[in-house]
């Protein structure tokens, strides 16, 4: 499915599983029960169960042999982290940045929900990171889910880009974590790297989606052009056919120096066009 | 290139409006919302103001259909291809001694240059003149045209000459002319002198020709009506006591005696040229030239013209004017001779369509060039 046939059903939960669908044709929906605590079902004894596994309660209260099923737990916690700065507004061929972002986000909390992952999302906006879903103890991961999909339908970016003074939240847990950071990381300079090699590290992988257009990557306009600046509405008019040769040249040099300087252990840069399906770079990702 | 309606070409000053569009268009750079502002930079800004055409055969095609609108609207005259034949001047002249004395030296130099001299037979003839000139090719010809300035020309209707066309008149002054005259008793010499007065005596050095108008003036009177008889020789025998005209009043008609004068109270059967007629008695207005008719019967109790003595006066007039003693003729203004004649410059209309055709066809492709072009750039 395309990009914009998904951003038309305008359904962020639909748009997600059928993305993950797409990605994970042929794999069964078997449920999967293992050891956790989280509550999942009572089955009747089996030979070959360990008979450590029965609820001598439930023995008690019934008569019959039980066994107690928790439902799979992962101690994998996800952070999604959407950039929420006005540049994300951006838009190419009917598909706004913003709204890729968000199926893409969808897709992987549906997949993250799937295998049993803690999910949280957080916003960047500012340059302060807020948070909108947090993984907490009460509530169950089906319901935090769709929590998620609640939050990313409603969120709107504006604002600037600030480099300075970004903190993320420390967390000091025995969990693996996963930093999924989706931008366009545009405007990223010296100390945002830094920033990033300072939290990555063998308990916290960052994979960092970084969207951008066509037009941004090869700059094929023609033509005089009025630039509005999405984050300060600043305008610039541009006969675009003189600066073409600095502006690609500009681009390509970022790009390299993203590559070269994200080149780390724990950090994945995966570059997608706003062109592209949402199944296809998810599965750059996965695989 | 000529045009029939030049005021159209004003509008051609609307080929502005396209180039100032163009520029005020030009000033304002089309819109786009853009995060990647990191690698634009202001310094090439001023250059993209300049005189910059971008839609540069839009633009020309454009300003081209503006131009040919007026163009078509001014209706042409294309006579490019056929070149300017030599015009040939001609000279119709009026076979008259005033006016070939008066122009001796163009007639001459024209006959020297072996340009053609066209006596011109009758120029108060409407019809011979209008032909003598139609004849004439009308776009070629340097038309010259000498004649008296004849009050009677007045009469004329509008005469269409070539555009070339120019009038050489002379003004008949009669005093070189001999004047006629009539006979009075004694073997005088009655005329008009130069002040308009009848007068007997020769004098004041007037040219007078050789022979009188007639020898006698041969009267005839008749009348029904005695009293009207009576009335009207006594009017003429005031004419002859007074300016001692030598006439001759016959009461009954001579035969094979032509009259100088019918006094009658009836419409004469046959009417000769040379006679004056005056019918009195007779209601019809229009007279024939040397038939004179009044609806008053010459009495005094019917007529005021009578009663008040002027009846001698009248028939005199008449006569002198008969016999072309007196003549009520000015000489044409400038004005009123060239009012006269009318340039015959309507275009020839088959030449004209052709270009029109030529013009309209190629409106209609840059109309459609202009549509084609103007969407596929938008598009």
């Amino acid at each position: 499915m395309t990009t914009i046939e998904l951003i038309k059903l305008n359904n962020l939960q639909l748009a997600g599983k059928l993305v993950s669908d797409e990605l994970l044709l042929g794999i069964q929906h078997s449920h999967r029960t293992g050891v956790g605590t989280e509550f999942e079902q009572f089955r009747h004894y089996v030979p070959g169960d360990d008979p450590k596994r029965i609820d001598y309660k439930r023995l008690a209260q019934t008569g019959q042999y039980y066994v107690r099923e928790s439902s799979t737990e992962s101690n994998q916690h996800v952070r999604l982290l959407l950039d929420l700065s006005g540049s994300m507004n951006y838009q190419e061929a009917g598909v706004a940045r913003l709204q890729y972002a968000k199926i893409l986000l969808a897709s992987l909390a549906y997949l993250a929900n799937r295998q049993g992952d803690a999910l949280s999302l957080y916003g960047l906006q500012n340059g302060a990171v807020q948070p909108l879903v947090v993984a907490g103890r009460q509530a169950g991961s089906s319901s935090r889910f769709q929590k998620i999909i609640a939050t990313l339908e409603t969120v709107k970016a504006s604002g600037l880009w600030t480099n300075a003074d970004t903190r993320f939240p420390e967390f000091s847990r025995k969990q693996s974590e996963l930093l999924i950071l989706v931008s366009d990381f545009l405007q990223a300079d010296e100390e945002w790297l830094n920033l990033i090699r300072s939290i990555a590290g063998p308990r916290r992988e960052i994979v960092i989606f970084q969207l951008l257009g066509n037009e941004e990557m090869e700059f094929n306009l023609s033509g005089f052009y009025r630039f509005q600046d999405l984050e300060t509405g600043r305008e610039v008019e541009l006969q675009t056919d003189s600066i073409r040769a600095t502006v690609r040249q500009g681009m390509a040099n970022y790009l390299t120096m993203l590559e070269t300087e994200l080149r780390l252990p724990h950090v994945r840069l995966i570059r997608a066009r706003l062109s592209d399906p949402v199944a296809l770079v998810l599965r750059e990702f996965l695989t | 290139m000529t045009f029939v309606e030049p005021v159209f070409l004003w509008a051609s000053l609307a080929v502005a409006i396209p180039v100032a569009i163009h520029f005020w268009h030009q000033k304002r750079g089309r819109p786009l919302p853009w995060a990647a502002m990191r690698w634009l930079t202001e310094r090439e800004q001023q250059q993209s103001r300049g005189i910059k055409l971008d839609n540069l055969w839009l633009l020309l095609v454009r300003c081209l259909m503006l131009l040919l609108l007026p163009v078509l609207l001014a209706q042409p005259l294309l006579n490019w291809f056929d070149k300017e034949p030599p015009v040939q001047r001609v000279h119709l002249v009026q076979p008259n001694a005033r006016v070939t004395e008066n122009f001796r030296f163009e007639l001459a130099e024209a006959r020297r240059k072996n340009e053609p001299v066209v006596n011109l037979a009758n120029p108060l003839n409407p019809l011979a003149l209008q032909t003598a000139i139609t004849n004439l090719p009308a776009s070629t010809t340097d038309l010259y045209l000498y004649v008296v300035n004849d009050p009677a020309l007045a009469n004329l209707p509008a005469i269409m000459v070539p555009k070339r066309f120019q009038l050489h008149t002379v003004v008949d002054t009669s005093q070189t002319q001999p004047r006629p005259y009539l006979p009075g008793i004694g073997g005088k010499k009655i005329s008009v002198n130069k002040a308009g007065t009848l007068t007997g005596d020769a004098v004041s050095g007037l040219l007078l020709q050789p022979q009188p108008v007639t020898d006698t003036l041969r009267v005839l009177l008749n009348y029904t009506s005695k009293e009207e008889q009576k009335t009207v020789r006594a009017a003429l025998n005031a004419l002859r006591e007074v300016y001692g005209l030598l006439i001759r009043i016959d009461e009954k008609s001579a035969p094979n005696l032509v009259y100088d004068e019918v006094l009658t109270d009836q419409t004469p059967e046959k009417s000769n040229r040379q006679t004056l007629y005056v019918v009195s008695g007779v209601a019809q207005s229009a007279g024939m030239g040397n038939v004179v008719f009044t609806n008053e019967t010459l009495t005094p109790q019917t007529s005021e013209r009578v009663a008040s003595g002027q009846l001698p006066e009248w028939l005199g007039g008449y006569l002198l004017r008969h016999y072309g003693l007196i003549t009520d003729r000015q000489p044409l203004s400038q004005q009123a001779l060239q009012s006269l004649f009318v340039t015959a410059n309507t275009p020839e209309a088959v030449q004209n369509a052709g270009l029109q055709q030529v013009l309209t066809l190629l409106l209609v492709i840059l109309l459609i060039a202009e549509r084609g072009m103007a969407l596929t750039k938008n598009a």
